[in-house]
Parts: C-alpha cells; structure tokens; sequence
C-alpha cells in the first residue's frame, strides 16, 4: 500500500479486484463454472495474491487462463472506472496489470480528494 | 389521465427532447405490465446495450434480469436497418413473441429506424411495424426523440407520423421563472376520453411520477409562460375594486 | 466425455476475441445483429472476428439466420447453458 492510499481506497480497490474476479468468470463461463471455482478451489479468497490467481488458474484451464485473467481485468477498470488499454497483448501478466490498476486507481483517488479540496 | 388506462392493441407514441424520460416512462409501462397486470413485455432497442439498461433499470428498483429469468420480460438489441426489410419485424421479433406471448412492446426509437429509410419511406415502415404487432395483438409504446428541447413551436415528429398512432404523450421542458421543470401532456387519444391538462411530472428515485396539471401558468407549450391570477385573487381583486366603486358613488 | 469437455473449454477460451464475444452475449443475451455491429461492440473489425463467430455456432453457443440477405447472430440459450452448464461440472469432476 503506497503513501497516497488510504484505508478506504485500498479497501474499495481489494473489493474490486474480488468483484471483477467473480464477474468476470461469470460473465464469460457462467455462473456453474463460477460456483464450482468458488467451492472447490477458494479463488475468491486469492484475490490478494495475483501470482497464485495467475498458478490456480493455469492449473485449470492451461493457456486458457491468461484469456479468462484479461477479461477479469477488463472488469475492475470498468469497476474503478479507469480506461482499459490492450497493451502488450501478447505478453499479458496478471500481477503486473493488477500493479498497473492499482497505481491508477491511486492516482486517481488522489486527484478526486485534492480536487474536493482535500475532503475524502 | 387517461381514464383507466390505454387501450389494449393501442400504439401509444411518446415524443421528448433527450433527457425528458421517454425510456424510464417506457420501461415503467414495461415493468409496471409484467408485475402487476400479468403481461409480459419487451423492450425493443437500437443504440443502448440490454447490460446498460438492466443498470439504469436497477437505479429505479426495478430488477429486469430477474424477470427475464422469470418470462415476463425480454430485451431485444438489434440494427434499425435490419428492421426496415420486408419481413425484418416478423424475424427480428417472431421467436420472441411466440416464446414470451408479450401483450406490451416498447420500441426504442423510431428517430433510430428513421436514419435508415429513405425520406419518403418513412410513414410507409413505421406503418408496417405498427399493422404487424397490432395484428399480434402486441399493444406498443414508440418512442420517438424531438430535437426541440424549449422555445415557441412544438411538433411531434416532421415526417407526419401523429395520424398513424392511436395516442400521443408529450414531453416537454419548460422554464418557469429560471427553473427547469417537466410537462407532460396527452395530444390525442383515439377512442376514449382522456385528461387535457398539462401535468408536472417527475423523474424520481421509483420511476416517472406525474403531479400536479399547471393551472397556474398558461401558454407553456408557446415557450413563454405566463403566470395566472388565481381565481381567489380576481375575487379579492373585484371585492376591493366594487368596494371602492360604492364608496366613491 | 472429460477430454471432449476439457476442450470445450479450450475452445472457449482459445483467443481473447471470442472471450470478449461470449462475455457481450452473457452481459446481453438478446442482442442480434450482424457481424459488422457485433464487431464494432467489442472495438474490432468484423474480419477479426468472422472465424470466432463461425465457431461459437459451431460449437452451438450462438445461432445464426439471415434477414434481408444479411446473415443475422444471436445467443442460443439453451445451447449455450448446456455447454456453461458442462463445463462447470467437468471443473468439480476435475477437482
């Protein structure tokens, strides 16, 4: 957590990652597969270690996984309202987009409170 | 205001400037249908996604997807230009009406289908979409966008679409001494009686709720609206006046 | 039956394109229209996602018809729940 977050936006971003964790498997495999990855693999409790996201995924679905990590991806801009750029699509990593989301949000956080004049 | 209701088969054309709530009225008749009178609806769109309109829907309370789950209710997202072909209504909409059995149906918008029929061939598609859900015995709601938000003149649609309808509801922004408040009005209702009052309506957290007629403004629709001397006042007014008339005689 | 279900969910997840088609049907499950505006929903060109389209019908995720000499896509609900529908069980038998 960096010096420009606070407590709250940290939280709000952990939720968001969880959130667009669950959304996007749902929207993209369906609420079964979504189910059965909840019960019998715990993903959602992952959501604050990208890299074992990114092992227990690839165990699962094998290459397939850093398709399904993009659309999750795509959904906690959408959530944290910030834009989506396709960047280095061939070399997707969910730890660094995630790194990347999450200093964007702060930014952007930051921005809102300084341009409330300081109230959060 | 409209005495119990429209009439069932009745295409109801709802004109607004942008803004005005043409699309929460519309799905309000759609939600208010499937809940409450037991007939289902579908809800016809040509530019916003069905997701966009499930989230707006959810601001007013009102849960969609769940009664999508449940049959009472679908969205069908297409192109204008593939509703202007010969049979594009009949294969857009065929499955979903015999599926769903709707007896409410909200097409959003006729300004959309107009961007894709030549000039002169407008009257003639919208004519075909309305014979084709009145014969499935389909009520619908058109929606159709009027660029004039505020100012002195105020026409339905400039392709001539009024006769083609059975009922029109205007929507209309008016200013009232430097606020902007909302009218809504009943133009025409073929068949049966209905309120000739221009009503204050609402667009608040539950919906689209209609108030109060404007009694005591007139000339609303002529951009220019002025205040009315309540009768209450006239009366005082004349009291005094006539008082003072016998005093002085 | 576990390898065929392993490669549907291959196949569903074969490319990021067809995975930003299936999630626009799931977010939108009554949208029909051609490839061109499908295409254009999603930020791509339509060509870039002709061969992604042809095997979600294919596959039986998406059911395809032809309006006024256009050739028309939609969800196939009950196709595509079948398959979701496998998939998830192959994920708890996997387990």
């Amino acid at each position: 957590m960096s010096e420009n977050t606070t407590p709250q936006s940290e939280q709000f971003f952990l939720k968001a990652v969880h959130d667009s964790l669950c959304d996007g498997i749902q929207n993209l495999l369906g609420k079964g597969t979504l189910d059965a990855l909840v019960e019998n693999y715990h993903l959602d409790k992952l959501t604050n270690a990208p890299q074992e996201l990114h092992n227990q995924l690839s165990q699962i679905f094998g290459t397939g996984a850093v398709v399904l990590e993009r659309i999750i991806v795509k959904e906690l801009y959408s959530t944290c309202d910030l834009s989506f750029e396709d960047t280095q699509p061939f070399n997707f990593n969910l730890s660094d987009r995630l790194s990347v989301a999450r200093r964007q949000f702060e930014i952007k956080t930051v921005w809102r409170v300084e341009s409330n004049g300081g109230a959060n | 205001m409209l005495h119990g209701g429209f009439l069932e088969g009745d295409a109801v054309m709802v004109a607004g400037a942008a803004g005005s709530g043409k699309t929460t009225l519309a799905l309000q008749h759609l939600v208010n249908g499937a809940t409450k009178y037991e007939q289902n609806g579908v809800y016809v769109t040509f530019e916003q996604l069905p997701d966009q309109i499930y989230r707006d829907a959810e601001g007013f309370g009102w849960d969609l997807r769940r009664l999508e789950q449940e049959g009472k209710f679908q969205i069908i997202c297409t192109s204008p230009d593939l509703m202007v072909n010969k049979n594009g209504a009949e294969e857009l909409l065929g499955d979903t009406i015999r599926e769903l059995r709707p007896k409410r149906m909200v097409v959003d918008s006729l300004s959309h289908l107009q961007m894709f029929v030549p000039e002169g061939d407008v009257r003639r598609e919208v004519y075909r979409l309305v014979m084709f859900l009145k014969t499935k015995g389909i009520s619908s709601m058109l929606l159709w966008e009027n660029p004039q938000i505020l100012g002195n003149s105020y026409s339905i649609t400039d392709v001539g679409l009024s006769f083609m309808v059975d009922a029109i509801v205007a929507l209309r922004g008016v200013e009232i001494e430097s606020s902007m408040r909302r009218a809504l009005a009943i133009l025409k209702m073929r068949g049966s009686d209905h309120d000739k009052h221009l009503r204050e309506y609402e667009i608040t957290p539950h919906g689209i709720r209609v108030d109060q007629p404007f009694t005591q403004y007139k000339g609303l629709m002529s951009g220019s609206p002025r205040r009315v001397a309540s009768e209450k006042f006239v009366d005082m007014f004349r009291s005094v006046s006539d008082k003072k008339k016998s005093a002085v005689g | 039956m576990v390898e065929q279900t392993s490669n549907i969910l291959s196949r569903l997840l074969s490319s990021d394109a067809k995975a930003d088609l299936l999630v626009l049907f799931h977010k939108n499950p009554g949208l029909i229209d051609t490839i061109e505006a499908i295409a254009r929903r999603i930020g791509r060109m339509g060509s870039a996602v002709e061969a992604e389209m042809r095997d979600l019908v294919a596959m039986g995720l998406l059911k395809v018809k032809v309006i006024g000499g256009n050739m028309v896509y939609s969800l196939d609900r009950s196709g595509d729940k079948r398959i979701l529908e496998e998939a998830a069980d192959h994920i708890r038998i996997v387990k």
